[in-house]
């Protein structure tokens, strides 16, 4: 930075001095300032994949038309960092660094393949059909109006609820070591399901089911001809099966 | 010989692919040239460390994803092979049919009889002792073999590589990112030693083997999801 | 489980016990005839190994994951064709390469892209700046580092450094010369050495 005085009454050196105490003064009194953070890729129309990896701060992704991913954040302190990489023509990774919360807001096309993790935040994700993998630590995951063939969501300690189609060949696991495992499908639903909760309990949602195995800890049952695998899993949670109309 | 022209040489001489004049002018200049040599040697571990790199563990659903496409290509086909379900090692043994002679069930039953007495026996000698995993021989080693489930001894080498690695970092995470994983991974190992304390009482029971199982599974895809964070 | 006396009829088939110390052809050829408890056994054999060529080759755990369900059903409906020829794990490992290139293809995955934007700059780096600091390597970081490299480097050095495989195999393989094979892989190695160090 130059400072450049013209002929002037106060001496430059002592100028110059407090101009910049004045700026670092004011630098010190004005709180980090909350960012935003907004970017978009284009992707292949054929096939999209996102991959997020946050720290803490919450990750919600939502199916949009068209052919973008668009991700924005907000709430960002001056220490965290954010890179966004398109790392090839379907591809994009964003990675979080630093210690302070973010929360990412994205939009991506509804066939995306979504891998998001973060270890202290809740994840949420709607109305997307391609395969999705959230992993959080400490938080909530909801995946709602879901319609993909493989679904992938564990918590340690939070709830962990679906709600969507199972397809055929699906294959459907939500854990939770702590919380609480919902899900809610249609039914018409055809599925093999394998649950177990070792404190929490199970509640099968009134599916018709055969049963190869059934205890209090756990159920290995199936629901018309078995057509996705559904696993659920809980070590402290409750366990609960919900019958769309 | 230039320097350029001997490092991007490097990866033929480690690979034995140059020729013998090549070989020794390389080595001449790699005696008097310390840091080609140094990028000689790294290259030479890189490609040492490569041929023993560890095989990854997918998640145990795979296979459960495997036979469903198989049955429903099977179904797709026509080929009017029965879908076969396959549960478990236990269940396909439930509904194998046995056939026996009177003899050979009078024979079972006289064996069952003696190895429960023997167990019997054997309980009332080692009441109130405590169990030993460590080391030595006797019945409460053989039982904690035993108790070891299959593919248990993989993941718990794959969990002490992934643990010894991560506790190396711990040291530069941000404090929160480190309680949330010490104390999560705390409780899943007290509910690990949990389950396997019952499962060295009762090996048999089916829960307390998924249960550790599944324990296991969760701590290693813990340590995964922390390697990944910066 | 039903237990019957003998002289008693069997409703049912009797399946037979499967050989745990069968070879890998013999469950093979019994996988071929529909053997499913044999096939299983081929699966616990092998699917690690099938798991972490197609991990190391594409970078990502659901792709691979994915991956690896082609190649096992892919091996259902081809084992009848097995001959044993050539060793399991040699047929089985080509079936893997294939499946994981079919995908680089769907996917517009090119191979020949050396560099994530343009053109790699010569990264010839003569020496360190401190002697010999790269430690002994660790394994993960160093798979976390292939995961880095793009995806043509990531594939010749897979193929030829982690799974051993000539420069003859690895060009015929990728459809590539020798020598761009060679000149890849050391890029590769030079890649890999450089982002080790930065983890110092």
């Amino acid at each position: 930075m130059k400072i450049t005085w013209e002929n002037n009454s106060v001496s430059p050196w002592i100028a110059r001095r407090l101009v910049l105490s004045l700026i670092v003064v004011s630098g010190l009194a004005i709180p980090v300032a909350a960012q935003s953070f907004s970017k978009s890729f284009r992707v292949s129309p054929e096939a999209s994949d996102l991959e997020v990896v946050n720290k803490m701060g919450s990750v919600t992704v939502v199916a949009a038309e068209g052919n973008a991913i668009t991700i924005t954040a907000h709430q960002i302190s001056g220490e965290a960092r954010i890179e966004a990489v398109q790392k090839s023509p379907s591809r994009v990774k964003v990675e979080v660094s630093g210690s302070a919360p973010v929360d990412f807001v994205v939009g991506v096309p509804p066939h995306s393949t979504l891998d998001l993790l973060c270890y202290k935040g809740s994840i949420t994700v709607k109305y997307v059909t391609g395969q999705l993998r959230a992993r959080t630590t400490e938080g909530d995951i909801q995946l709602i109006g879901i319609r993909s063939v493989r679904v992938e969501a564990r918590s340690t300690s939070g709830d962990v609820s679906f709600s969507g189609d199972v397809l055929p060949s699906g294959s459907y696991t939500l854990k939770s070591f702590s919380g609480r495992v919902e899900a809610t499908l249609p039914a018409t639903a055809d599925f093999k399901l394998q649950a177990s909760s070792f404190r929490g309990g199970l509640e099968l949602g009134g599916f018709q089911m055969s049963f190869n195995k059934q205890t209090d800890k756990s159920v290995d049952a199936v629901s018309g001809s078995g057509r996705a695998a559904v696993y659920l899993w809980t070590q402290e949670g409750s366990i609960h099966l919900h019958r769309k109309p | 010989m230039d320097c350029r022209l001997v490092v991007n040489s490097l990866s033929n001489y480690l690979d034995g692919s140059l020729l013998e004049a090549e070989v020794r002018l390389l080595e001449i200049h790699l005696a008097e040239c310390p840091p080609c040599n140094i990028v000689r040697l790294e290259l030479a571990e890189i490609r040492s460390a490569a041929r023993e790199l560890p095989l990854h563990t997918p998640q145990r659903a795979l296979w459960k994803r495997i036979q469903l496409s198989i049955e429903v290509g099977e179904s797709q086909q026509g080929k009017g092979r029965e879908a076969i379900e396959q549960p478990g090692r236990w269940s396909r043994l439930m509904s194998r049919h046995f056939t026996f002679t009177l003899p050979q069930l009078a024979g079972a039953g006289a064996l069952v009889l003696a190895l429960v007495g023997f167990s019997l026996f054997n309980l009332s000698r080692h009441a109130g002792q405590p169990l030993n995993i460590q080391g030595g021989t006797g019945p409460s080693l053989i039982q904690a073999k035993a108790a070891m489930l299959p593919g248990e001894p993989e993941m718990r080498e794959d969990i002490e590589r992934r643990m010894s690695i991560l506790n190396a970092r711990k040291a530069a995470w941000d404090p929160p990112m480190r309680e949330v994983f010490d104390s999560h991974l705390g409780k899943i190992d007290e509910s690990l030693n949990h389950c396997r304390r019952n499962l060295l009482a009762n090996p048999a029971d089916q829960d307390h083997q998924q249960m550790v199982m599944a324990l296991y599974e969760e701590k290693l895809r813990l340590l995964e999801d922390f390697d990944k964070l910066k | 489980m039903s237990v019957m006396l003998a002289g008693e009829q069997a409703n049912n088939v009797t399946v037979e016990a499967t050989n745990v110390t069968a070879s890998d052809y013999e469950l093979a050829q019994a996988a071929a005839r529909g053997d499913m408890e044999a096939f299983e056994a081929l699966y616990e054999r092998h699917h690690r190994r099938v798991y972490s060529l197609c991990l190391r080759m594409v970078a990502n755990v659901t792709e691979a994951e994915d991956l690896t369900q082609e190649v096992f059903v892919q091996l259902f409906r081809k084992i009848g064709s097995f001959r044993g020829e050539s060793a399991f794990t040699t047929w089985l490992h080509r079936l893997t390469v294939n499946q994981v290139l079919m995908h680089f293809r769907k996917r517009g995955v090119r191979l020949e892209q050396t560099t994530e934007e343009g053109e790699m700059q010569d990264v010839v780096q003569v020496g360190s700046e401190r002697p010999h600091s790269m430690p002994v390597i660790d394994r993960i970081a160093l798979d976390k580092a292939i995961a880095q490299l793009p995806p043509g480097y990531r594939a010749v050095f897979v193929l030829h450094d982690v799974e051993g495989h000539e420069h003859e195999e690895v060009a015929e393989i990728l459809g590539v010369s020798v020598g761009t094979s060679k000149s890849q892989l050391h890029k590769a190695r030079m890649k890999l050495r450089e982002l080790l160090n930065k983890k110092l």
